[in-house]
């Protein structure tokens, strides 16, 4: 019985519950680790025999794929796996007992199974062994022991769930004389560092001998460095070959070999542990110097035990990543119709992702005949399942279907799901690209794995670029959109009339507008034109607009689509420089309306102050020329934060993140009338906000964001629904 | 064909967001936050609380992680501490994985244990990536219950309502409807649980007799989750349109040894003003009769959405797609009440271009036909909607949603715009 004492060593800080279990244990939870060969399956077999034999109900669970911990217990046979239950059963018809096997001296037995090497997620399938387990009631089983037999070493978090506070109340390391059992031992014991709640639950070691010489001198070294004792050293015996030939345990038929009374050790042990689990013992893992000392059996000296520290990230607004390389890819390419793209990952991802591209549709369609996103993106739609066994035969089997229907060009993206569990996108496309006769494209980006949106859609631009056919014969009076200048919805037509009536006045015509709504012929063809101009100047996108142009032989302008008045006429001027055409009638003529609309709108803002809070990758020349046409002052100009994808770690990490925290305080000492921000997180301060989006191109654009931001002032401080109620 | 439709990883997310006084926290990276983040506040509106810094930046719902690639190989659950280490709003915060992080085995229950956060938490094991809605919804709702509710003195004339998803159109509305004829019964509403429901009225849902469902396909595991604690489930007919509404309220009755007049008459007073306005609508030439349509929607609602369309109005179905989730049972039902109006064939017309005069569907689909000529009207009965803020409910259910659904179709009849 646990000692009262003991019970007091352990009151502080643990709940109620735990505190009742110390002192009336009702079942023990054991996982029996230890590096992968060494014989755990036996030794846990032979436990659970010999505690069902004295009379507890015991319950065996085998949590490695290859799937032989119980073969013992049921005369040698193989169960049915959990995992090929789960793959085979649907979800309503799944019961317990299906799993669930009776073994010898009425041992219990499941089996969790695993993917075929190479393939899928075995961590992730033990994850779903015990969801599984845990949905049909394995809690409710009333058992003395339950044994976790677990593959080899901690190799990631599905292989420690056993570790668990709610599983293992006690862990058993096999080891043997090899230096390469320890090794996994001790990262065993690391891996219980990570769980740590303050409980002990470190059992012991129990030593598997290969009969190496000095072996037991060699363990006993380590086990000192790591403060555990040996609770067995099981001899070399054939006799643990001849009962597994016949499909039993040793304990069943071997019962007066030194053998037994080794393994009987344990199980006294694990009995006893039941009385009192304050008995066990905290983890204290070596560090590498130790390590090295143990493996040329140098004696250790006290206090060996590493100063373990897990890798840490840290969110803060310049680390963390608001987005999705999956979905940055994504979005580059659903503006093109005629190639098909495929979201390889669960149904989340590809509706989330189309979701704002249909709403987007249904608002207005630029392109014509009311096309679905859906009708050009399909989605594997990865499950539990494909992620223990692989979701490759599900992408495959969709671009065998895409390519049957006649998709020319079919775009693969990789979400996050099949990035971990390693599904290899690039070998199957390049392998069915030459199978099919169809370009089938990988985008490994895997969801995040590559990082944020811009990166995927840098990546999705590079393969876009492969697209552009060369073509030598340029038209002056042609010009690619890099971007897309037009409105969301159609009572903003007005807006695009403008460009257009630009372009016109230019004598230019639009050859392919990309990123915008464009054909597959249209990215072919963009190398006809003999000029390119970007919708909009941004940072973000000048290295993958440059490269686009280059692959297209297309001369960029300098200028991007005017938003300002200075900038029409310097566009106007340049296009007049290329094409040797005198524009100079254009410019006076869109001059005058300008002025002529300025002077309306100024009488409402002379002499308004703003403080303005922008992201620094967007530039906006366009602002403080307007600002200044309609007398604003601008008192002061903040740059937001923004994150390491963008700007690069160095440069984010190192500045100070200024916050909305800062902008009240910038209130209070500069007394603006307004606050121009591009971040809507900052319409919450309390105070006269504006959101800076960006005049659309083109006269008519300006005009109208002139006017919308002289009304910003006219309005009070906060709009009566921001009052208490 | 369209098939916009949330999975279960959303809709776990959207469930723990159901309950006042809880927090969804998202184990995973900044993207999948957004769209979670953004629809929370729009379909389940609560007082608006801005918190500044890590986890949040401002976002007023649903806090994230923000896992990066790694996160993916380390493991990242002291991000899960040290953000519930920032929540001292909440009595509940309910921990939802990522479809990506639910592989790496995080030991979140570990990471709750290790934080100051002294409310209840509960972990979700499993993303429920692609699964249906309502399994993610059910499955994450019954979790909720199983960690916050315990046996309890049952007491006579107390419910609980369930499987009312705030994923479903005109939740509140709903809820109050058919709480409005528990009262006229003289039964007592503890709690709609994962229909908006406070984390007090959850607790006190463990005293109720017993529940009654709404929809359900989100009610089963729920249902198990209180028989565990004594409190049996009463699985009744979906209140869509009238006729149901009226047997959900004998059903309850019966159930309850309650007298069901009461109610029956508030019910009366909606279905007389929709009786009234047909009979003035049918003297000027409005009839909805022999109107086609097509149905596609992620809920069981659909046969009883079209026996009531059929038996009401004399609408007739033209296609319905059919849900991978539906069982045999539900299929079969479905074939039984085709052939009984000789429309076999409904199941095999294609969705996308059967032309139908009504489309009844989610809400982008419904506009999205509509504009593309399939469809004279659509009616968006589900998420996605176009209709992301919703000032004026759209229900569905109850009498409520019969009359919305009526002002909808009438509204089309009206218009001339078929016959």
């Amino acid at each position: 019985m646990v000692k009262m004492s003991n019970i007091v060593r352990f009151i502080n800080g643990f709940e109620k519950d735990y505190i009742d279990w110390i002192i009336y244990p009702t079942m023990l939870q054991v996982a029996i680790y230890g590096k992968g060969g060494i014989g755990k399956s036996t030794i846990s077999a032979n436990i659970s025999y010999e505690l069902a034999r004295r009379g507890n109900s015991v319950l065996q669970i085998g949590c490695d794929p290859k799937h032989d911990s119980t073969r013992l217990l049921l005369e040698g046979k193989t169960q049915r796996t959990v995992l090929e239950y789960l793959r085979s059963v649907p979800k309503e018809n799944r019961k317990l007992e299906d799993v669930l096997y009776k073994g010898s001296a009425g041992v219990n037995c499941i089996e969790a199974g695993g993917p075929e090497p190479g393939v899928g997620c075995a961590g992730r399938g033990i994850l779903s062994m015990f969801d599984f387990l845990d949905r049909n009631g394995i809690g409710e089983e009333n058992y003395d022991y339950k044994l976790y037999d677990v593959l080899g070493d901690v190799v990631c978090g599905g292989f420690a769930v056993p570790l668990r506070k709610k599983y293992a109340d006690a862990v058993y390391i096999v080891t043997s004389g090899e230096f390469m059992s320890m090794y996994a031992a001790n990262n065993i014991l690391k891996g219980l560092l990570n769980y740590n709640d303050g409980r002990p639950r470190v059992g012991g070691l129990i030593l598997n001998s290969r009969g190496m010489k000095g072996e037991y001198e060699y363990v006993k070294n380590f086990a000192d460095g790591v403060g555990l004792p040996i609770i067995a050293v099981i001899p070399r015996d054939p006799l643990f070959s001849q009962a597994e030939s016949q499909g039993k345990t040793l304990s069943e038929l071997y019962r007066d070999s030194d053998a037994f009374r080794e393994l009987s050790k344990v199980v006294d042990d694990i009995e006893l542990t039941k009385q009192d689990v304050t008995r066990l013992f905290f983890p204290k893992p070596l560090d590498e110097n130790s390590m090295d000392l143990v493996a040329k059996g140098i004696p250790l000296k006290e206090s060996t035990a590493m100063n373990y520290q897990r890798i840490r990230n840290k969110v803060d607004a310049c680390r963390s990543l608001h987005s999705c390389a999956g979905a940055g890819a994504v979005y580059y390419l659903t503006w093109i119709r005629g190639i098909h793209i495929i979201i390889h990952g669960p149904t989340s991802c590809a509706y989330m992702m189309c979701y704002l591209g249909d709403s987007r549709t249904v608002e207005r369609d630029i392109y014509g005949g009311m096309e679905s996103e859906w009708d050009y993106v399909s989605c594997t739609n990865l499950d539990d399942s494909s992620s223990v066994f692989g979701g490759t035969e599900k992408l495959e089997s969709l671009i065998r279907e895409r390519a049957s229907k006649g998709d020319e060009v079919i775009f693969v993206i990789s979400m996050c799901v099949p990035g971990i569990i390693g599904d290899n996108i690039t070998d199957l496309c390049s392998r069915l690209s030459k199978e099919l006769n169809v370009r089938v494209v990988a985008l490994p980006v895997d969801g995040i794995g590559v990082g944020g949106a811009t990166t995927g859609r840098d990546m999705a631009v590079e393969e876009i670029i492969k697209l552009i056919e060369p073509c030598d014969a340029k038209d002056s009076g042609l010009i690619n959109i890099l971007g897309d200048y037009r409105s969301r919805w159609e009572y903003l037509k007005f807006l695009d009339e403008s460009v257009e009536e630009l372009l016109s006045m230019a004598g230019l015509k639009v050859n392919t507008v990309y990123p915008g709504k464009c054909t597959l012929n249209d990215i072919r063809n963009m190398g006809k034109a003999k000029i390119a101009v970007r919708a909009q100047d941004d940072i973000t996108f000048a290295e993958s607009e440059r490269k686009m142009c280059e692959a297209s032989g297309v001369m960029m302008m300098s200028e991007p689509l005017p938003r300002s008045m200075s900038s029409i006429e310097r566009w106007l001027d340049e296009v007049s420089e290329i094409n040797s055409k005198d524009l100079s009638d254009v410019k006076a003529e869109i001059r005058r309306r300008y002025e002529s609309e300025m002077l309306k709108i100024r009488k409402k803002t002379e002499g308004k102050r703003v403080l303005i809070i922008t992201n620094p990758s967007v530039k906006r020349p366009w602002m403080y020329e307007l600002l200044e046409d309609l007398g604003i002052e601008v008192l002061k100009h903040r740059k937001s934060t923004i994150n390491r994808w963008i700007l690069g770690t160095a440069e984010s990490e190192n500045s100070k993140p200024y916050t909305s925290d800062d902008t009240l305080e910038d209130i209070d000492g500069l007394n603006p009338d307004l606050v121009l921000t591009d971040s809507q997180s900052d319409l919450y301060i309390q105070f006269r906000v504006g959101v800076i989006s960006q005049p659309s191109a083109g006269l008519n654009g300006i005009i109208d964001y002139a006017k919308r931001l002289s009304m910003l002032f006219e309005t009070p401080v906060l709009e009566i629904w921001r009052q208490p109620l | 064909m369209r098939n916009l439709m949330m999975d279960g990883f959303l809709s776990a997310i959207m469930a723990a967001e159901s309950f006042e006084g809880s927090r969804a926290i998202l184990h995973g990276p900044g993207g999948c936050s957004d769209y979670s983040t953004r629809i929370s506040s729009m379909i389940v509106p609560r007082d608006h609380k801005v918190i500044k810094g890590p986890y949040f930046f401002n976002n007023p719902r649903v806090p994230c992680t923000f896992v990066d690639e790694e996160d993916y190989v380390n493991g990242a659950d002291y991000k899960v501490t040290e953000l519930l280490n920032r929540i001292d709003d909440a009595e509940l915060c309910v921990i939802v994985q990522s479809p990506g992080m639910s592989l790496i085995g995080d030991d979140l229950n570990g990471a709750a244990y290790r934080s100051s956060f002294r409310g209840k938490t509960v972990v979700i094991g499993n993303s429920h990536m692609s699964e249906p809605a309502h399994m993610g919804y059910d499955i994450t709702v019954s979790e909720i219950v199983k960690g916050c509710c315990s046996e309890t003195e049952r007491k006579k004339g107390k419910v609980n309502l369930i499987g009312i998803p705030v994923i479903m159109h005109g939740w509140e509305t709903t809820a109050e409807e058919l709480e409005s004829y528990l009262n006229a019964m003289s039964l007592e509403l503890c709690a709609v649980v994962g229909g908006g429901c406070s984390v007090d009225q959850l607790k006190d849902s463990s005293s109720a007799e017993f529940n009654i469902t709404v929809l359900p396909e989100f009610s089963r595991a729920t249902a198990d989750a209180y028989s565990s604690i004594g409190i049996p489930t009463l699985f009744t007919d979906i209140p869509v349109g009238f006729e149901n509404t009226r047997k959900w309220i004998n059903s309850v009755a019966e159930r309850a040894g309650a007298d069901p007049s009461p109610a029956l008459d508030l019910l009366r007073k909606s279905e007389l003003r929709a009786k009234r306005l047909l009979e003035g609508s049918s003297f000027k030439g409005f009839s909805a009769r022999c109107a086609t349509y097509s149905v596609n929607v992620d809920s069981e609602l659909v046969i009883p959405l079209m026996e009531w369309l059929y038996r009401y109005l004399f609408m007739f179905p033209e296609s319905v797609v059919i849900r991978d989730w539906w069982s045999d049972g539900y299929r079969a039902k479905l074939t039984e009440f085709l052939e009984s109006i000789n429309r076999h064939e409904v199941i095999t017309n294609d969705i996308d271009t059967t032309r139908v005069d009504v489309m009844f569907s989610d809400g982008i689909s419904a506009e999205f036909m509509q504009k593309k000529g399939v469809c004279s009207a659509g009616i968006d009965m589900w998420m996605p909607s176009m209709h992301s803020l919703q000032f004026v409910e759209k229900p569905i259910l109850g009498a409520k949603g019969a009359l919305r659904l009526l002002d909808d179709i009438f509204y089309l009849i009206q218009r001339g715009m078929y016959h």
